[in-house]
Formats: C-alpha cells, sequence, structure tokens
C-alpha cells in the first residue's frame, strides 16, 4: 500500500505512439475476421443447445413455413423461450429472462453465428455452411 | 503490451533501423492495412446481393439478385411471380384456369397468351412421356389430397370413377390464345409446373433491367440469370431425400432445376408409404422405385414438367423423354443409388455430398 | 482509529461510485454494431483507484461488491460475470501498474480485455457453445473502452487524489521510488 494510484500514475504518459499501433493492430484484426464472419455463407441447419446438449436441429431447407420451437422452462432454468425458424433464418422471438440479450440479437443465417441466453444456458448455432445458392427439393 | 515503456521517439540511435524508419514503415503498412480493410467492406457492400424472401404459390419465393439495379428488380420479379399465381392458380378466382374449369365442356374461351403457352408446353410433355405427365390428374389429386394433414387411401371406386376422365388430349387449344376442356368433369391443375413457370416468369423480369446476375428459388424450383462474381457457377443442391441437410450439388451456369421427390408429402397406411405423385395410368401414386427427380432445363415450367413425368416413368423410361428436351437429370433411387444422365456425368457438374448415397456405375445399373 | 474509520468511509464511496458506474452503463442503449449484453465495464477507474490509494485487497472488496449488486439486480448470471470480470481486471491492472511503467492507456486497455474475456469464458462455462464468436467484437470493444478507461483516470487523478486527502489516505502511503 506503499504507492499511490496517483504517485504512480501522474508521470506516466496516457498513450505511446507503440501503444497505438498495438491496439490498432488488435483492432485491425479483429476487424478482419469480424469481415470474415460478415461474409461467411448461410449455414443449412442450426443447433439448438441447452446446458450444452442438443435439444434440436433445425434444417432450413426442409422448413416449408416458419416454425415455433418452445422451449421446457425446467430445461432453461426457469426460461420460458420461444424459438422461430424459417427458411431464412432462426431468432428468438420471446424469452421471459430479464435481459432479452437472446431476444435483441436477432434473425441469425450466417455459418457460425451464435444467438446465446446465458440465464437459459442456451445457444443456438448455425452451421451446415454450404456454398449453396439454392436447394432443389 | 509487453514493454511500453521503449517509447518510439526516445529510442536509442545504436538500433539496426532508425527509429524514424521503423515508425514510417509501420504507419505505412497500418495505412495500408486500413485502406485494405475499407476497400474490401465498400466492394463487400457494392456486390453483396439483394435477397428478398415472399410467400407466392405455396411456397416462399426466395431471390438473390445482383447488380446496379438489384433493388428495384427484385420487388418486380416479386410481383410477376405474384401475377403470374393470379393468372394461373385453380384456387384464384378469375384466373384463367379457374374460368377454364367452371366452362369445362363448353365453349373455347379466351386466356392469357402466358397460360396458353404453359398449357402447350403440358401437352406436349404429356404427348411425348406417354401421359406420364398429365395436368388434367386435378380431379384424382382433389380427392387424395395430400394437403389436408389427415390423409387417407380413398375408396378404389371412386377412384375408378375419376379416373377415364384424366386425359391431356381433353384439353384443346384453339386459334388466338383460346382454350376449352372436352369433358364437363375435367379439370386441369397447373400446380405441377407452377413454380417452375414463376422461376420463368422471374428471369424475364432479370432480363429487362439492369442486373447482372440473379438466382431464384420458388419452394423447390430453382433459375438462375448471368454469372456469379468471377465467373463462379451456382451451386444447387439437391435435398436429402432420407433426412435433413442436402445429398448433392449440382453446378449450372445457366437454366432451371426442379425436383419432384416422394418424401415431400406422404402418408403411410399398415406399413406401405403413400406419396403425392399420382400415376395419372392408376390414379395411385407412382411405383417408379425411385424417391427424387432433379431435372435441369433450358425453361423452369419444362424442368418442373419433366421431374413429375420423369419420376413417374422411372429410370429407364425417362432417358428417352430427357433427350427429347435436351435436359439433364440426377434420379435418386429408394436404395440411395444416385444415377446420372450422360450429359451431366460428362460435364462433371454433379458432385455427391453426403455419404449416405452411391453413384451408379451405369445408367441401368 | 479514526484513520481507519476514514479509510472504510473511502472504501464504501468508491464501491457507491462503482455501483452508480455500473448503473449508467446499463442505461446506455445498445449499440447495433456490438453484440448484446456486453457491458463497458467503466467501473473499473473507480476499482484501480481503489487498488492505488487502499490497496489491492479493498479495490477486490469493490469489485465483489459490485458483483453482489449486479447479482441482485440483474440476476444469477449476470452475477457471476460481474464478479468474476471486476475480480480479474482489476488484478491485471494493479500488476500492470504495480510492475511495469506501462502507460496508463495500456493499464485501462489491459483491464478491459482482461473484463470482456473474464465475460466470455463465462459464457462459454455457461453453455458450452461458441462463445467465442463474439471475441473480436468484445475485443474491439475492450480497446475502446480502455482507452477510455484509460483517459478518464488521467484527467480525474488530480480531483480524485484532493477528494482521498479529506478521509485521511494521504498518510498511509510513502515516498515512491518511480521519480
Amino acid at each position: 500500500m506503499s504507492k499511490f494510484t496517483y504517485e504512480l500514475a501522474r508521470e506516466r504518459k496516457f498513450i505511446t505512439k507503440k501503444n497505438i499501433f498495438i491496439f490498432a493492430a488488435i483492432v485491425l484484426v479483429c476487424a478482419a475476421i469480424w469481415l470474415f464472419y460478415a461474409l461467411a455463407p448461410n449455414g443449412g441447419t442450426a443447433e439448438i443447445k441447452l446446458d450444452g446438449e442438443l435439444y434440436e436441429t433445425v434444417d432450413f431447407a426442409s422448413l416449408e413455413a416458419a416454425k415455433e420451437i418452445f422451449i421446457d422452462p425446467n430445461l432453461a432454468g426457469g426460461v420460458e423461450l420461444t424459438i422461430t425458424a424459417d427458411s431464412t433464418g432462426i431468432s428468438v422471438t420471446r424469452a421471459t429472462c430479464p435481459d432479452k440479450t437472446c431476444v435483441e440479437t436477432g434473425k441469425i443465417v450466417r455459418a457460425g453465428e451464435v444467438i446465446i441466453c446465458l440465464p437459459a444456458k442456451l445457444s443456438i448455432t448455425v452451421s451446415g455452411a454450404s456454398d449453396a445458392d439454392a436447394i432443389t427439393y | 503490451m509487453e514493454n511500453p515503456e521503449t517509447n518510439i521517439i526516445e529510442a536509442p540511435q545504436k538500433e539496426r533501423i532508425s527509429s524514424k524508419k521503423a515508425r514510417n514503415i509501420t504507419l505505412v503498412l497500418s495505412f495500408l492495412a486500413v485502406l485494405l480493410l475499407i476497400a474490401s467492406v465498400f466492394i463487400g457492400l457494392n456486390t453483396s446481393p439483394e435477397e428478398i424472401t415472399t410467400f407466392s404459390m405455396g411456397s416462399y419465393v426466395q431471390q438473390k439478385v445482383y447488380g446496379a439495379d438489384r433493388q428495384n428488380t427484385a420487388h418486380e420479379a416479386a410481383s410477376a411471380v405474384a401475377a403470374l399465381e393470379e393468372m394461373i392458380s385453380w384456387r384464384v378466382e378469375g384466373s384463367d384456369i379457374e374460368k377454364l374449369n367452371l366452362g369445362a365442356g363448353g365453349d373455347f374461351i379466351e386466356i392469357s397468351p402466358l397460360t396458353y403457352g404453359l398449357l402447350e408446353l403440358c401437352n406436349d410433355v404429356s404427348e411425348l412421356s406417354g401421359g406420364a405427365f398429365d395436368v388434367t390428374i386435378s380431379p384424382l389429386s382433389r380427392l387424395w389430397d395430400f394437403d389436408r394433414g389427415d390423409e387417407f387411401i380413398p375408396e378404389q371406386s371412386l377412384v375408378e370413377e375419376l379416373l377415364p376422365h384424366v386425359d391431356y388430349r381433353n384439353i384443346l387449344l384453339g386459334e388466338n390464345n383460346t382454350a376449352a376442356l372436352k369433358q364437363t368433369m375435367t379439370s386441369v391443375d397447373l400446380g405441377g409446373i407452377g413454380k417452375g413457370a414463376a422461376c420463368d416468369a422471374a428471369i424475364n423480369v432479370y432480363k429487362q433491367s439492369d442486373v447482372s446476375a440473379a438466382i431464384i428459388a420458388v419452394g423447390g424450383s430453382v433459375g438462375v440469370y448471368g454469372g456469379k462474381l468471377f465467373g463462379d457457377p451456382w451451386t444447387v443442391s439437391i435435398k436429402n431425400p432420407a433426412g435433413s441437410g442436402t445429398m448433392g450439388e449440382l453446378k449450372i451456369t445457366d437454366g432451371f432445376v426442379s425436383t419432384s421427390g416422394s418424401y415431400e408429402k406422404f402418408f403411410t397406411d399398415s406399413g406401405e408409404l403413400y406419396h403425392h405423385i399420382l400415376d395419372p395410368k392408376t390414379g395411385y401414386p407412382a411405383k417408379s422405385r425411385l424417391v427424387s427427380v432433379t431435372v435441369k432445363s433450358a425453361s423452369g415450367a419444362l424442368s418442373d414438367a419433366l421431374s413429375t413425368a420423369c419420376f413417374i416413368l422411372g429410370l429407364e423410361s425417362a432417358a428417352a423423354l430427357l433427350r427429347e428436351y435436351d435436359s439433364e437429370a440426377v434420379f435418386i433411387d429408394e436404395n440411395n443409388k444416385v444415377y446420372l444422365t450422360d450429359g451431366l456425368k460428362n460435364s462433371g457438374a454433379f458432385k455427391i455430398t453426403n455419404n449416405d448415397y452411391t453413384l451408379a456405375e451405369n445408367y441401368n445399373e | 482509529m479514526k484513520l481507519e474509520t476514514r479509510r472504510i468511509a473511502f472504501i464504501g464511496l468508491l464501491a457507491a461510485l462503482a455501483i452508480v458506474f455500473s448503473f449508467l452503463e446499463g442505461l446506455l442503449p445498445p449499440l447495433p454494431f456490438l453484440p448484446h449484453g456486453a457491458k463497458l465495464g467503466l467501473s473499473n477507474i473507480v476499482t484501480m483507484f481503489a487498488a492505488g490509494t487502499t490497496g489491492i485487497f479493498s479495490a477486490i472488496a469493490i469489485a465483489v461488491i459490485k458483483g453482489i449488486f449486479a447479482f441482485l439486480t440483474r440476476g444469477v448470471t449476470a452475477g457471476i460475470m460481474s464478479l468474476f470480470g471486476g475480480i480479474l481486471s482489476t488484478l491485471v491492472m494493479w500488476i500492470i501498474l504495480k510492475k511495469t511503467k506501462a502507460s496508463l492507456s495500456v493499464v485501462g486497455v489491459g483491464g478491459a480485455l482482461t473484463h470482456n474475456l473474464a465475460q466470455l469464458t463465462t459464457a462459454f462455462f455457461l453453455t458450452r457453445a461458441a462463445a467465442f464468436y463474439y471475441a473480436p467484437f468484445m475485443l474491439i470493444l475492450g480497446v475502446i473502452t480502455g482507452l477510455l478507461t484509460g483517459a478518464v483516470l488521467k484527467i480525474s487523478l488530480p480531483p480524485l487524489m484532493k477528494v482521498s486527502k479529506h478521509f485521511g489516505i494521504e498518510k498511509a502511503g510513502g515516498k515512491t521510488k518511480h521519480e
């Protein structure tokens, strides 16, 4: 407890040029990864997991109309969840948890995209990236 | 972040590269990186397609349109598909087909050139397939009604009663876009080619607009226009008939693809499967040992009609019909064996992507 | 004894300030391009200041109080995240400040990145899913808020020191060897 923050800090610069480059590098690398995500192809399936256990797999190609999946609150930490999937993506449309993060995330469809609801220990992951422009059935 | 105290400006002069040089190099590199990032985002935004999904013909209409006027064009194409439905759906009041069915057994009525053209095509395919494809199957498909949800096998007497009225030759095509149905019991359902025809309608819109490339999927029928970026072919995946996901990929640079499969609508009764593709000869689901036929043709309506015809005809008889229309096909039989027409086999445009399926060595294996 | 009372009062003040910061943060609208649920971690400024003035243990105490507050107001998961994020980032910032001569922005960014990585790890263990999809977003966010934390620290230190003198904190310290 011998050194005050003030004394440790007042002589320091706010930032050095080297720092700027390091921070810029982090931001650039992350932005590149983000771009990679953003350009990912649409996925073919979505996996709904509860507490790490597979709950249901949704196959976008075989959905003729919108499908609603209701999650049993007993399996999801007491949170009531409604998941809506159609051929254009999957989203959580209703959640009774306080923060509603999963609902605000919106619809996901690209391979690798994730919706997470921590209170319910729920995750929805889109996978099965295919280069397919369309599916015939 | 470990040694930030080594301030570049205060670094000693002894370094191998002078600190000023190092700083300049880093600056230039970072500048280039930022520029590259901005450029790729810009290119990404500019070349990204307009993707819209609408609902027509009882299924999703999904479009991806590239090029300058992509937004307007996509909406125009969606309207064109909706307009087509208004014209050829027997369910729509005042449509050409509804009028035709209502006036069955009566005088010739005037229909739109588009409907006329489709009926002409249907009759042509019916003729060449020996009646395997027949749009006058309508009374029977309404009897079976695979959209009902609680399907059952209809009385055999009812099937036998309706069967004689199923005959494409009852569709009479007159001069100047006029048509009539010979018998009062005859009715027409263009559902078998509707989705393919919708693809045709959309592609016609693309052709007349300022777009570089586009793909449309109406339900499981697909049409493509123009070339993708860098000239890559379009990839159309074929749905796995036996489960989730897809079973193979078809690379195409033009044309239309449609699939008929017994897995789409079906029910089982005492262990036997009854699917929705009815054989106009028997009035019962076609028994050709195929589970899926995918046809690639120069027109959407044609590919849709041919996929149904080929499914009913079976592997052996389908080949001649496909040759007649210069079309290619992928057949999947009950044993997960995949058969290709010679054109597809030679071009290598089709590839199996699911290990459950094996490619047959010979077409007639 | 009087000094000790003052010290506790000062820690209480800092803890209240940390809670106010987290509360204000929760009021911010979610940024459109960032993952929803990500928190900026602005209260790091307070814990960082506490680490230097009253010692690392009281700083961790503040992080724990903040975690309990999050637990009470925003639920179990938010509490766990705040607790792990708060304690770990406080430790990291304290070490950088104490053991290196790194600039204040490094201290801030180091703390913010630790805070965000702790959140991600918690999310990973709770869902055992691809929570690391969010990693690039969280890292960029960490750099931005870390810089903000560092800047605020640089500006707010002199006035904060004046306040702390009234609580008699100054007397506990010694001369530094850093000058």
